[in-house]
């Protein structure tokens, strides 16, 4: 699981050698660690419209030193280009030249935020083609970005301002070392819902989450990070790994669940569970999954099926139980693992890639349904994460997947799980149906 | 989920019955390891180890990290002198909190039961408002002594203050005494092991090879049968990658069981029948049962699954062939439904564990005796019957297997499960025991 | 006539001078000619070695009271019992006689400390089927007062008494059992060092129970087990668990080679007030299902 090339590369002598030879250059990436700042540094908030002064105000009211200008040198630790009135492509050069000519001075393990809307709501062409020019705008930068810094976008529906709650959901999760592995991505503020954005040490206080598969891997990373932001957990895994999964639900004053997905009382037990132990359910993080990889050529039905099983039908029964059911909390989250390889596909996996896909459609159809409630329903599609799993693929190709991204890096599995926590908080600010990718910016499937 | 202050005590509830009897004491719930053959999967696992999972899967089920529990009994059969105070190191060793006070207890292969009703005793009282009951035993790591004359010249020799009183001491050593003891379940008043007393039952009753072979039949179909269904998914935590009972053999058939050549009995003048198929194997596992006063489980917001109403221990005078060794249940039982005015058409279901399928047979069989009934146990007729369809409905040691002082905690677990899922009635519990004892005891639903 | 003894006979003379005797040829062994010795050996100021007593309950697994066991005080007695057998004038070989039967009466308690008394003589030679068996007699005095008698058989094997004594009226052949009970409720199981260890307690090194090389000195492939350990453990586990007041019968029928696991009944005999009447023990071995002894336990008065 370990990346030595990572640790040769950023250590002598090594690191002198790859700089000279044009190798990839992968640094540790800056990661939340409780009590640090949110930003290394000053934030620049570049923008003319009416909105910049109120995401300026949102960044003051977090204690953050906020600037409109940078002096020659000065070194900073984000920057946030607000682009929420764009109507023609002629807009897009004065924000983003302002911020090429001081890109040198951004720290490592520094962010570009863009605040724009999202192409569909444009009737204009040029409307339409100036908000998609920012698409590729940021894209392109988030893969010119090194020494771990990173670049996404935050998209504002029609109805929805700068002040709205969501956008200081997504500032923090973004700025912060949560999004360390989130590169190059895109975040949908749908509505206005929530209260006033507000940092938390625990966003999730209150909550009652299940998390399932968390014996091990990534669930269990999950159980950690939704505990550490306040949330009851209820770890839930199939009975034979419910060795492990006690030690998890322990580790975090959780409980343990055995219950295996693909039961068809497995909602039933999951909200009666929660229902006794802990008056309602307000997370659930769908995360039990399996690989069976085989070309097609060579599928059996049963690797095919019990993929599809696990990873897609048991999500839809149980969501179908979960939102017909009063012990679903009205504001429930529902955050489902889906992956990059059901967005690009991947050679072997037509059966993961299938039910992860599948995922994604039920998420959005899902989202579209939850319309007009407090309760909410998103993915996160990770790329190349380092598990127990990604550590049987063969060496080779594993350092190639390692290196496909534009941090040049696997993930770990506590950036899948921040990317859950942020998704499972910011459910109730308006971002549903999301599919937000932990992926590096991989560039499979782009 | 602190234990509420013994100030607290609350005044007798509904379901303790009448005014001035004691308050109820609640089955939460249980938990245990699989059970695995001795000499099999847990064989580098102590009891220490053993009982330390059951706790931490019990306590991962139910929430109690860092709570203290009022009061934690357990104990083993076959125990080492380090393991003097095996359930409070279990307890330090547990995600418990290490000021939870414990004891051992040790009744042979009731002590999992007699913790049970003494610490519902305790419950009951007003003592402890929650308390965890238990056993465990491990025929693979058993203690093996010393023999009688290396253990007399080292206590000897560590007596000795001068030299040559230490070499007048090491003089006795006889090279026979440096071979070990090693444990055995033989009687150590008749020299019987536990099989050879309960073949002299077994041919006393005339308990015929096909219904001992039938008993273990339906006891692995059934236990086979309550596993898939899910039934155990709460009620057992997998340890060391075992998440079944390695002894249980849901393939087996009559013919199979009938094929196997007997191991008791060999030595009677009538024909052997009791063979390692009808009896149980040795065993190593351990199990827990969390016990609580109602007010116990409602502030914690804790499933009460059934009641335990009473209990009842006897003993018998086997010693030179009075009665069977394994018969003392069959006198506990009619005092303790004379005592709760009850007979066995009160109860829908009957745990008797399955110390060998003979045991059962021989009970059952002197229950419905007559003559055996007025002569021996003063009543004035039969006792009754016990309607088979209600026994061990869900398999019983024959199946699991039998670590001694875990049974008791297994059986209870199991049946305040069956009795919650029916929802009403009682549940009838007899376990006999080395010494000639046995315990029963009743569980209500709730 | 008694003769009194001035010191403790030491056994392992005692056998070792026997050994000598037998080995001699020549000495009369014909029909007729055997005449008993009519003198009594007497030895006053005889205690136990409460470490031996200790040792002896532990071995029999009773519990260890103030007072000698019933079996521990015929080994009190026996050294004098055997100088009787070792006088020159006893007619039979000792070494290689066999212990056919005892019975004993504990009348009172003897304390662990008492200052005992023992006389022990011969009497009652007469035929059996295969030789020739004779009862030697043990007297133990307390104080002047008799606590304990004991009578044990001895069986000379080959050698004929005259056919002028008593009509021969011993047990049959031994051989399969029917009659042995349906169901045991107990198993000994007897080391190889059972032997060893009860010598090592009574002080009573008769080859024949020590070991393989020893008992082969005396003709058996296998050692066997005393009978009096088997008797005195039949005593610790069937008797009245009390200190005196019974009397008890063994029968042996066939010796008990060592190692081996015997089977055991012992159906005691209590009134519903728990009080002890008696018991019956027999001992078998399990495979060829015969009867290795019989024993009788009962209360006095």
């Amino acid at each position: 699981m370990a990346d030595t090339y990572l640790k040769l590369v950023n250590a002598q002598p090594l690191d002198r050698v790859a700089k000279a030879a044009g190798l990839p250059r992968p640094v540790p990436l800056r990661r939340y660690v409780s009590g640090e700042p949110l930003v290394p540094g000053p934030v620049l908030v570049l923008g003319s419209s009416p909105g910049t002064q109120a995401v300026a105000s949102i960044l003051l009211e977090w204690n953050l030193d906020v600037r409109r200008h940078l002096r020659p040198k000065e070194k900073f630790g984000a920057a946030v280009v607000i682009l929420d009135e764009l109507r023609d492509p002629a807009q897009l050069s004065g924000a983003f030249l302002e911020l090429g000519s001081v890109l040198r001075q951004l720290r490592p393990g520094g962010r570009v935020i863009t605040i724009s809307r999202p192409t569909a709501g444009a009737t204009a062409p040029q409307t339409a083609a100036a908000r998609h020019a920012v698409d590729g705008a940021l894209r392109s930068l988030a893969k010119e970005l090194r020494g771990g810094a990173t670049a996404n976008g935050i998209l504002l529906g029609d109805d929805v301002q700068t002040d709205a709650s969501g956008v200081g959901a997504a500032l923090e999760f973004l700025l912060s070392g949560k999004s360390a592995y989130v590169d190059g991505q895109f975040i949908t503020i749908g509505t206005s819902a929530g209260t006033q954005a507000r940092r938390r040490s625990a966003p999730l206080a209150g909550r009652t989450a299940v998390v399932t598969g968390a014996a091990r891997g990534i669930g269990a990373e999950i159980v950690r990070v939704l505990h550490r932001d306040g949330a009851h957990i209820i770890a839930v895994d199939v009975p034979a790994a419910g060795e492990q999964l006690a030690a998890v639900a322990n580790g975090v004053g959780g409980t343990a669940l055995q219950v295996d997905v693909t039961a068809p009382d497995a909602a039933g037990r999951i909200l009666r569970h929660a229902a006794t132990r802990y008056g309602s359910l307000d997370i659930m993080v769908h995360n039990a999954g399996i690989t069976r990889d085989r070309l097609l050529a060579n599928m059996d039905p049963a690797r095919w099926n019990s993929v599809l099983a696990v990873n897609l039908e048991s999500q839809l029964r149980i969501n179908e139980e979960l939102l017909a059911s009063g012990d679903f909390s009205s504001a429930g989250s529902i955050v489902c693992l889906a992956s990059t390889s059901g967005i690009a596909g991947n050679r072997g996996q037509t059966n993961y890639a299938a039910s992860k896909a599948g995922v994604i459609g039920m998420v959005r159809a899902t989202a579209d349904a939850l319309g007009g409630s407090a309760r909410s329903i998103n993915a996160v599609a990770p790329g190349f994460i380092e598990t127990d799993m990604t550590a049987k693929i063969p060496f080779a190709t594993r350092e190639v997947a390692r290196r496909l991204s534009s941090l040049q890096q696997g993930g770990l599995p506590v950036d899948v799980a921040e990317a859950v926590a942020f998704l499972a908080s910011a459910g109730s600010a308006g971002v549903n149906g999301q599919v937000l990718r932990v992926c590096g910016q991989n560039l499979v499937g782009a | 989920m602190n234990s509420l202050p013994s100030e607290q005590n609350p005044t007798p509830e509904s379901g303790a019955g009448a005014v001035g009897k004691p308050r109820a004491a609640v089955v939460i719930g249980g938990n245990r390891i699989p059970f695995a053959r001795s000499g099999g999967s847990y064989a580098y696992s102590s009891n220490q180890d053993m009982l330390t999972a059951a706790l931490d899967g019990l306590v991962a089920r139910f929430g109690l990290q860092g709570d203290r529990i009022g009061e934690v009994a357990a104990g083993a059969v076959l125990k080492h002198s380090r393991d003097f105070n095996l359930t409070r190191e279990a307890v330090l060793g547990s995600a418990l909190a290490a000021d939870t006070p414990a004891y051992d207890v040790q009744q042979a292969c009731a002590t999992g039961l007699e913790t049970v009703i003494g610490l519902s005793n305790k419950i009951k009282l007003g003592q402890i408002e929650s308390g965890i009951a238990g056993g465990v035993d491990s025929a693979s790591d058993a203690p093996v002594a010393v023999s009688e004359g290396l253990r007399r010249v080292l206590l000897d020799f560590s007596r000795a203050r001068t030299t040559s009183q230490k070499l007048a001491a090491l003089r006795k050593l006889r090279p026979a005494d440096l071979s070990p003891d090693a444990p055995s379940t033989a009687e150590p008043r008749t020299g019987l092991s536990m099989g050879e007393h309960q073949a002299i039952t077994t041919a006393r009753w005339n308990i015929t090879r096909q219904a001992q072979d039938e008993l273990s039949l339906a006891s692995h179909v059934r236990m086979a049968e309550a596993y898939d269904r899910g039934f155990f998914d709460d009620l057992v935590t997998p340890f060391r990658g075992v998440s079944r009972d390695s002894n249980l053999r849901p393939d087996t058939s009559l013919s199979k069981l009938g094929s196997l050549k007997p191991v008791f009995g060999r030595n009677l003048a009538d024909e052997a029948t009791m063979t390692a198929g009808n009896s149980t194997p040795l065993t190593d596992g351990a199990a827990v049962v969390l016990l609580g006063s109602e007010e116990y489980a409602r502030e914690n917001n804790l499933p009460m699954l059934a009641n335990v109403v009473d209990a009842e221990a006897a003993a018998v005078d086997f010693v030179h062939g009075k009665e069977g060794l394994l018969m003392a249940p069959v006198y506990a039982m009619p005092r303790l439904l004379q005592r709760n005015n009850m007979t066995f058409d009160d109860f829908d279901f009957f745990e008797i564990h399955e110390a060998f399928a003979g045991t059962v047979l021989a009970s059952l069989a002197a229950w419905e005796d007559d003559d055996f009934c007025r002569k021996q146990l003063g009543l004035p007729g039969a006792l009754g019957t016990v309607d088979r369809s209600k026994l061990n409905v869900n398999g019983s040691s024959l199946a699991a297997g039998h670590p001694f002082a875990a049974t008791g905690a297994r059986i209870v677990a199991s049946l305040a499960k069956s009795l919650a899922e029916k929802g009403s009635g009682r549940g009838l519990i007899s376990v006999c025991a080395a010494g000639g004892q046995g315990v029963v005891a009743i569980l209500e639903a709730r | 006539m008694e003769q009194l003894l001035h010191a403790p006979p030491r056994l392992t003379a005692l056998y070792a001078a026997a050994l000598a005797r037998s080995a001699k040829p020549g000495r009369s062994r014909e029909a007729g000619s055997l005449r008993l010795p009519t003198d009594r050996h007497r030895l006053d100021g005889v205690t136990a070695v409460p470490e031996k007593v200790r040792e002896f309950q532990h071995l029999m697994r009773s519990p260890q009271t103030a007072f000698l066991p019933s079996g521990y005080l015929h080994i009190v007695a026996f050294p004098v019992a055997v100088s009787v057998l070792a006088r020159p004038d006893f007619p039979l070989p000792l070494l290689g006689m066999i212990h056919l039967r005892n019975e004993v009466q504990h009348l009172r308690p003897v304390p662990t400390d008492a200052r005992l008394s023992v006389v022990a003589g011969v009497e009652n030679l007469r035929p059996h089927r295969s030789g020739t068996q004779v009862d030697v007699v043990v007297e133990v005095e307390a104080a002047g007062v008799p606590v304990w008698t004991g009578r044990s058989t001895y069986l000379a094997k080959g050698i004929q008494a005259s056919s002028t004594l008593s009509a021969p009226s011993t047990p049959a052949e031994p051989g399969r059992d029917e009659g042995l009970p349906a169901f045991p409720t107990g198993e000994w199981s007897l080391s190889a060092d059972t032997g060893r260890r009860y010598a090592a307690v009574s002080g009573d090194y008769n080859p024949i129970h020590l070991g393989v090389p020893s008992a082969r000195l005396l003709g058996m492939k296998r050692p066997i087990a005393h009978g009096m350990y088997l008797a005195s453990r039949m005593v610790a586990e069937a008797g009245p668990g009390e200190d005196a007041g019974f009397r008890w019968t063994v029968e042996f029928r066939t010796p008990v080679p060592l190692p081996s696991k015997i089977l055991l009944s012992a159906q005691v005999d209590r009134s519903d007030s728990a009080k002890w009447h008696g018991a019956e023990v027999v001992a078998w071995d399990p495979r060829r299902r015969r009867a290795h002894f019989v024993g009788r336990l009962e209360a006095l008065g």
